[in-house]
């Protein structure tokens, strides 16, 4: 498999007046062309800004600090603005949580096409509305062309998720950053544009990243999961392994926290307590004073992403086997 | 497809305008007086720019109702014997222009600035500074200055010339903050919404995202302002023209025949400022009130249902 994206222990850091926060934390990820990976974690956990960081969109005070995310042979930490804004939305997209707030109310759907493809690629007005109208059918959109013509407060918002999905494919990127594209939308919709968004993917053989709090959605829609906690990837592995055979025991708390069909009326599972705070992590494992079976190792040692013989990655002690 | 007229027709402005009585009086005052304005060379019954009409002996007759007036002149003529309607449309027509000029200076000067220290933090801090210390200065300190000094320069014959771009540039430079800080503010805060975000991430630049997507999102507040501006253009107009460095007499502005008939007044000669002087006030109130009307109709907040 050819790599499309390969990040090497990647830290972003925060500078605040309380002191420096890293939101992400040594993670180190890779991405075959045409794989869809998907990043669960709870919030806060660094999810959103390790997808900003990918397009060094990182709102301030904000920064990469360490390692590189290397993209067609090119560290996408070292770029100056031209360089980085020539990928962005060309090689690599992104989508938003709320269609209400990424589209410009006062542009036409139209205009705000156009002006992207115009951005990136030497081509007629002419052409350029016939891009747009390419892709707003490949998003299903009935007519296009009275469509392209209207207000965003004249579409509903799974067609405005959809409007914004055409968007970030009009340059035909190489991946696609996902950034909870569902949570604004009822479930109704969420599953139109999950189905969409697979579809597309496997048509046009684009890598997804798919950022989301909901594991449900990642299971169906992506390959391989990693699970982000604290800014570190704690588990990483195939979506149906990851999902029927939890090894960390957050995972395990998080798949037994979802509600199950067939469960009947009992209490949901929980996973006691919070998140630490990022100013004030511990010294050992980050899920130390939450997790039910660590050990005085744990408390000490920070556990390194460790794979196991299922092809499961996981950084825990007490997976790691024996111990 | 509907026409951009039908769309018009149907639309919500439309319909709010025509429900308040107000608007619809103040935008057919204005519309006629406008209109009238510059008209003027077609519908005055003379022309008080041109010298040789004029004849001394008809000067300062009364309106037409009163005792020795003179029907062809309906308001009665000022002291070098002009025709007070003629001249108060022409007078008008300078007023008007004079306004619109300058507050579309001010609001090209506003806009660049607030946007430019509204997007790019470098620059804010040295823009706004300009800002408050152009604030500092009164507009009538700095036009009287800059007016002394052009009338000083080009000689009176000179300045008649250059009376109108002279006086537009010294209002729109004098009131441009009120632009700037405007706008600044509405950029601030539509800089931290999404779309901008997703604009940045679509690969656009900067110039791009500002001009193209912010300004359009800021320009309610500017409207509001910029006809609030137009009134204010006029009166700060016709308080320099009052003090005698506006327009000249030859090409009286509104502003100018209050002060040429001051003198008069209390000889009798009291139409010579009082028509002008209610045609001013008609005017700026005529435009205020529109004024209001454009805040409330821009501002969702205040719709009733």
């Amino acid at each position: 498999m050819e790599k499309l994206i390969d990040i090497e222990n990647l830290r972003v850091d925060f500078e605040l007046r309380s002191g420096r926060v890293r939101a992400v934390r040594d993670v180190s990820l890779v991405i075959n062309k045409g794989e869809r990976l998907g990043i669960v974690g709870e919030s806060g956990a660094g999810k959103s800004v390790l997808g900003f960081s990918l397009i060094n969109l990182i709102s301030k005070p904000g920064r990469i600090t360490g390692g590189q995310i290397l993209f067609d042979g090119r560290d996408l930490t070292k770029l100056n603005d031209d360089q980085m804004r020539h990928i962005r939305g060309n090689d690599i997209s992104m989508i938003f949580q709320d269609p209400m707030m990424t589209l410009n109310p006062v542009l036409t759907i139209g205009t705000q096409m156009k002006e992207t493809i115009l951005a990136h690629m030497k081509v007629s007005a002419k052409e350029a509305e016939a891009i747009c109208l390419d892709k707003l059918r490949k998003v299903y959109i009935p007519s296009p062309e009275k469509r392209l013509k209207q207000y965003p407060h004249e579409f509903s918002g799974g067609m405005r998720q959809r409007i914004v999905i055409a968007i970030s494919l009009l340059t035909s990127p190489k991946l696609i950053i996902a950034d909870e594209p569902t949570t604004a939308l009822d479930v109704t919709i969420q599953a139109e544009i999950m189905d969409l968004l697979l579809e597309l993917c496997e048509k046009e053989n684009m890598g997804l990243i798919l950022i989301t709090h909901d594991l449900a959605v990642v299971s169906e829609v992506t390959q391989r999961i990693a699970v982000l906690y604290a800014g570190k990837v704690i588990e990483l592995g195939a979506a149906d392994q990851l999902i029927t055979n939890p090894q960390h025991p957050y995972t395990k708390g998080l798949i037994q926290a979802l509600p199950q069909m067939a469960g009947g009326e009992r209490r949901l599972n929980q996973i006691p307590g919070m998140m630490p705070s990022l100013l004030n992590m511990p010294k050992g494992c980050p899920f130390e004073p939450r997790c039910t079976i660590c050990s005085e190792r744990c408390k000490t040692e920070i556990p390194k992403l460790h794979e196991l013989e299922c092809g499961t990655q996981v950084a825990c002690f007490k997976c790691e086997g024996g111990e | 497809m509907r026409t951009r007229w039908q769309r018009f027709k149907e639309s919500y402005m439309l319909y709010s305008f025509l429900r308040d009585p107000i608007a619809v009086t103040c935008f057919a005052i204005l519309a006629v007086l406008v209109f009238s304005a510059f008209a003027a060379p077609v519908i005055a019954p003379h022309d008080p720019y041109d010298t040789t009409t004029i004849n001394i002996m008809n000067a300062q007759l009364p309106p037409a109702w009163e005792q020795g007036g003179n029907a062809d002149f309906l308001l009665g003529t000022d002291a070098q014997g002009r025709d007070m309607l003629s001249t108060m449309l022409y007078g008008m027509r300078v007023s008007i222009l004079i306004g619109v000029g300058a507050v579309c200076l001010q609001a090209f000067l506003g806009i660049v600035v607030g946007l430019l220290s509204g997007y790019i933090k470098r620059l804010d801090n040295i823009l706004m500074r300009i800002a408050d210390v152009q604030l500092s200065f009164s507009t009538y300190m700095v036009a009287i200055f800059i007016g002394a000094i052009v009338q000083a320069a080009f000689g009176v014959a000179g300045y008649d010339e250059v009376a109108v771009p002279l006086i537009i540039v010294i209002i729109g430079l004098a009131e441009w903050p009120q632009y700037a800080r405007t706008v600044r503010a509405s950029v601030m805060a539509e800089r931290k919404k999404e779309y901008v975000e997703a604009a940045r991430v679509i690969g656009l630049s900067k110039t791009r995202i500002m001009w193209r997507h912010i300004l359009p999102n800021t320009l309610s507040p500017v409207l509001v302002i910029s006809t609030v501006q137009v009134a204010n253009a006029i009166m700060s107009e016709a308080a320099l023209s009052f003090l005698g460095l506006g327009m000249p007499v030859t090409k009286p502005s509104l502003g100018s025949l209050i002060t040429a008939g001051f003198e008069y007044i209390f000889s009798g000669s009291w139409w010579i400022t009082i028509f002008p002087g209610i045609l001013l006030v008609t005017l700026i109130l005529v435009i205020n009130l529109l004024g209001d009307w454009v805040r409330d109709f821009l501002n969702p907040k205040l719709y009733k249902g």
